[in-house]
């Protein structure tokens, strides 16, 4: 099962709901530079204005409702190899345009390959360039989907 | 009736076109493998393929997509049955008893059950379908702007009550999907709104990529906690056939899931995954033998099964006559029409009968396709169960980088979905579901343009939201709604 470290389950539902409430104050303070109109012609600002109080007030409600009714159970938050999975990405998408699709899933899927398997190095290395290869072939070369070439030419 | 069947006739001449066949097909037969393994479902399924459908027709786009749908229906049941592992959401009842079933040697008849269930309950939520989404069009081009912002805001409110979690929790959910639908220009004024001067935001935030992160991503990650050890038993030809008695038993629970799953279908929310529930617990209470539920109980595995199904076709009349997604699934279908500039709305039948009867027909088609192929070709299927996670979550993060790239080739959006993902995880991981979310954005900016438009013609009147015929109507469906729900939860509490 889930490794990691682990949070309580209310902790963490509050946690969200304040976030989010926070968020919803932010939007509310950024929506006073749209013009709120009147109420025969509300003006783009209106919706908004309504909605970011709403959602500090939502939010406040599932974090005391979380706090009302905390218990003992805990969940694994942050999964090490989930975490490393989701920066891994987050890289590849970053990268992406720059580095160009066959280096940058040639290093992101021997990377997750090494992670997530059991293979070694030399072997996630040879997966992570066939898988890229297969990739390629399919979606540039049969389904004629442009994929971005690096600053090398491919 | 007879302009239906007429209407229905050229929709089959669309949809058995040798191109539209083969892609009802290819829909089904994807949609099978992303309901059969875990991580994907019915939404991440028809995500990932939206980009290819850019280059098709509008109906053959729809017919794809709505092939991958249905098809990921079918297919949730085969895991639930053989791993007790629910490849989608609305598979999790079909667990209890199928594979109970599976465990006593009637695995094969189970599957066969669940396909024929399902069948049954796909095609007549079509029938109900073609009836009903003409005389829904028609009633529907007289409402205005005040009565869509009611209906609109009605759909929300109903999400908000019928949903698994507490309702705050849903109401938050949908309250963040609003103020993400509000980014990128405003429709009336054309002012921009939440900007930060990017021109990628013109449009406002990337449906497809805030979906694919939401919900794909956030299940790859969610499935990398978790570990598939059991190697399930592929069942034999001669093992596929239920006895009499099984089928005896299978036939009414069929019949109720199907009234069940269409009933339950036109609720915008989790409507698919509350009916199997509720379907579930009509059967044990009609049971002679309620003791037998949770024990292998046939009745008990196809009463969800077909309710499940039945909202396939339910869940198309709100899509393409109100242009209300009534899942998430739909609203991918709502993105895939509004791309080849067809409006789902009542004037969809008038102005493009080809994509709305050539999809009522491929429906049909494709429930034919799925219960001919899946049956035999189940061996098959569970073989994809032994793709370890290891090697096949990176591989479809990878496809996902293509399919939100290919739509715009914009890194900006790759950088939503990244983001998307790993909210979508932590939300989930503390009990926040992320459908409504989705369901909010997509129907939001309709619902603000309604409620302002109806302000403006009204000079400042909110008493415009309470009167004429059309918004009474709606106010009176989510009162019925919400006793059904309320109903429905007390019929779930006492039977357990």
């Amino acid at each position: 099962m889930a490794g990691g470290p682990r949070a309580r389950m209310w902790a963490g539902d509050a946690a969200v709901g304040l976030v989010l409430a926070a968020g919803g104050l932010v939007y509310w303070w950024m929506a006073q530079s749209l013009a709120p109109g009147t109420a025969a012609a509300p003006g783009p600002g209106a919706f908004p204005r309504f909605l970011g109080l709403a959602i500090a007030v939502a939010g406040t409600g599932c974090a005391a409702r979380a706090w009302l009714a905390r218990d003992a159970e805990t969940v694994a938050w942050a999964e090490p190899r989930a975490l490393a999975s989701a920066a891994a990405l987050a890289a590849a998408c970053l990268a992406f345009e720059t580095l160009g699709f066959l280096a940058t899933f040639g290093a992101f899927l021997s990377f997750q390959f090494r992670l997530l398997s059991d293979l070694g190095t030399a072997r996630a290395l040879a997966a992570g360039a066939g898988a890229t290869g297969a990739l390629w072939l399919v979606f540039e070369y049969l389904l004629g989907v442009g994929l971005p070439a690096g600053p090398w030419g491919f | 009736m007879g302009d239906s069947l007429g209407h229905l006739w050229s929709g089959f001449g669309v949809a058995l076109s040798l191109k539209n066949l083969g892609l009802c097909l290819i829909g089904c037969l994807w949609g099978t493998v992303v309901g059969v393994l875990p991580g994907l479902g019915p939404l991440a399924g028809m995500a990932l393929l939206l980009p290819l459908t850019f280059g098709l027709d509008p109906a053959g786009a729809v017919i794809m997509l709505a092939g991958i749908f249905y098809g990921a229906m079918y297919g949730g049941s085969t895991t639930s049955i053989l791993l007790r592992v629910p490849g989608e959401a609305a598979s999790i009842v079909t667990c209890i008893d199928g594979h109970e079933m599976a465990k006593n040697g009637r695995g094969g008849a189970a599957l066969t059950i669940a396909a024929l269930g399902s069948f049954v309950g796909g095609t007549l939520s079509i029938v109900g379908l073609m009836l009903a989404a003409p005389m829904l069009a028609e009633a529907m081009l007289k409402v205005g702007p005040a009565a869509e912002a009611v209906l609109m805001a009605m759909a929300l409110t109903v999400v908000a009550f019928v949903s698994s979690g507490p309702p705050i929790k849903t109401a938050l959910m949908i309250l963040v999907g609003l103020a993400l639908g509000t980014v990128g220009l405003d429709q009336l004024t054309a002012s921009p709104r939440f900007m930060f001067g990017s021109l990628e935001l013109v449009d406002g935030l990337s449906f497809v990529a805030l979906a694919i992160g939401l919900f794909g991503i956030s299940e790859l990650l969610m499935s990398l906690d978790e570990r598939l050890s059991a190697r399930p038993k592929t069942p034999t030809l001669a093992e596929l056939a239920p006895t009499r008695a099984e089928l005896a038993e299978a036939a009414p629970a069929v019949l109720r899931g199907s009234g069940i799953g269409f009933v339950f279908g036109l609720v915008p929310g989790v409507s698919h995954i509350v009916s199997t529930f509720v379907s579930y617990a009509l059967e044990k209470r009609l049971s002679k033998t309620p003791e037998r539920f949770g024990k292998g109980a046939v009745a008990g595995l196809a009463g969800p099964e077909t309710a499940n199904n039945a909202t396939t076709g339910a869940a198309m009349i709100p899509l393409l006559v109100l242009g209300i997604p009534a899942i998430p699934a739909t609203a991918i279908l709502l993105s895939a029409l509004m791309v080849h500039n067809v409006q789902p709305g009542p004037l969809l039948l008038v102005e493009r009968p080809d994509v709305f009867w050539g999809l009522v027909a491929s429906m049909y088609v494709g429930n034919a396709i799925l219960v001919l192929l899946n049956v035999p070709l189940v061996g098959v299927f569970v073989s994809l169960l032994r793709t370890p996670m290891a090697y096949l979550a990176p591989a479809v993060m990878a496809i996902c980088v293509i399919g939100v790239f290919s739509v715009k080739a914009s890194g900006f959006d790759l950088a939503v979905m990244a983001a998307a993902g790993v909210a979508g995880y932590l939300l989930r991981k503390f009990g926040y579901d992320v459908a409504p979310l989705l369901l909010a954005m997509v129907i939001g900016d309709r619902m603000e343009v309604g409620f302002r438009r109806a302000l403006t013609i009204s000079q400042g009147d909110y008493g415009v939201f309470l009167r004429g015929e059309a918004v009474q109507a709606f106010l009176g469906v989510l009162a019925l709604v919400l006793a059904l729900s309320l109903g429905a939860k007390l019929l779930g509490y006492r039977r357990g």
